[in-house]
């Protein structure tokens, strides 16, 4: 199992949607969740503790996973394991996540 | 009727009187009581509701000047700050209302924060949008529709 802390391992100010806009964007993040895909076992994502998520960068982090066929639909759903204090969080990604479902 | 038989009716209707009047207390103050917890819980959760849409309020205001700019003005950052902030305060707000009231659990916030920071949301290349500005106020005004039309449904 790989697990991700947001806040330790990227960013406590996570933004933007592509490299260009800044080093923490979800360009950038979705490159960090390809490699732990790329690892066996579940991939856990903790979200807290940061200043908060642009939908841009939810959409280019998790639904640009499936989108540029990094990963499939199905192992994303398998595998991906979310963590966070706020609902509606889990709720948002989870929508990018089948958003994307018809690329994957 | 002898003296007896007045003592003993007496006694019986007093008793009665009694019983009666005792009932009618206690079925006056579950009323009573069941009226001032339905007024509390409907003054608790009109609170709640007034919060949630000032702070949707505040997030459309914020989110309409910052689509009002572009990404590399000034007045770009401090905003994009304060959306960040008043995304966290008002959907809290909202999931916290859902789990004390169950009348609101359709109420869906996440289009607003969507219509808000979609797009190019956060990058420095950011244009203003005239669009973004026109859904963000038509999404926070459905939301706060949403919100009273629930509160009525369940207190008026």
């Amino acid at each position: 199992m790989t697990t991700i802390k947001v806040a330790l391992d990227f960013s406590r100010e996570p933004g933007g949607r592509h490299a260009s806009d800044g080093p923490f964007s979800g360009e950038t993040f979705r490159g960090l969740l390809h490699r732990a895909f790329q690892k066996p076992g579940d991939v856990t994502v903790e979200l807290d503790g940061v200043r908060g998520y642009g939908s841009s960068f939810l959409d280019e982090a998790f639904g640009g996973l499936i989108r540029e066929g990094l990963v499939g639909y199905a192992e994303v759903k398998n595998r991906l394991v979310l963590v966070s204090e706020r609902k509606y969080l889990l709720d948002e990604i989870r929508e990018c996540i089948e958003d994307a479902k018809i690329y994957g | 009727m002898n003296p007896d038989q007045y003592w003993h009716t007496a006694g019986v209707a007093a008793l009665l009187g009694a019983f009666i009047s005792a009932v009618v207390n206690v079925v006056g103050w579950i009323a009573n009581h069941q009226f001032s917890r339905k007024r509390q819980r409907e003054a608790d959760c009109g609170k709640k509701v007034d919060e949630c849409k000032r702070l949707i309020r505040d997030f459309r205001d914020a989110s309409y000047n910052y689509w009002l700019v572009c990404g590399d003005d000034p007045r770009s950052k401090p905003l994009e700050d304060q959306i960040y902030r008043l995304t966290q305060d008002y959907l809290g707000e909202l999931e916290s209302l859902k789990d004390r009231f169950s009348g609101f659990s359709h109420i869906n916030g996440l289009s607003l924060k969507k219509s808000a920071t979609s797009g190019d949301f956060g990058s420095v290349r950011r244009q203003a949008n005239d669009g973004v500005r026109v859904q963000v106020q038509a999404d926070a005004n459905l939301l706060i529709s949403a919100l009273d039309r629930d509160f009525n449904s369940q207190f008026r």
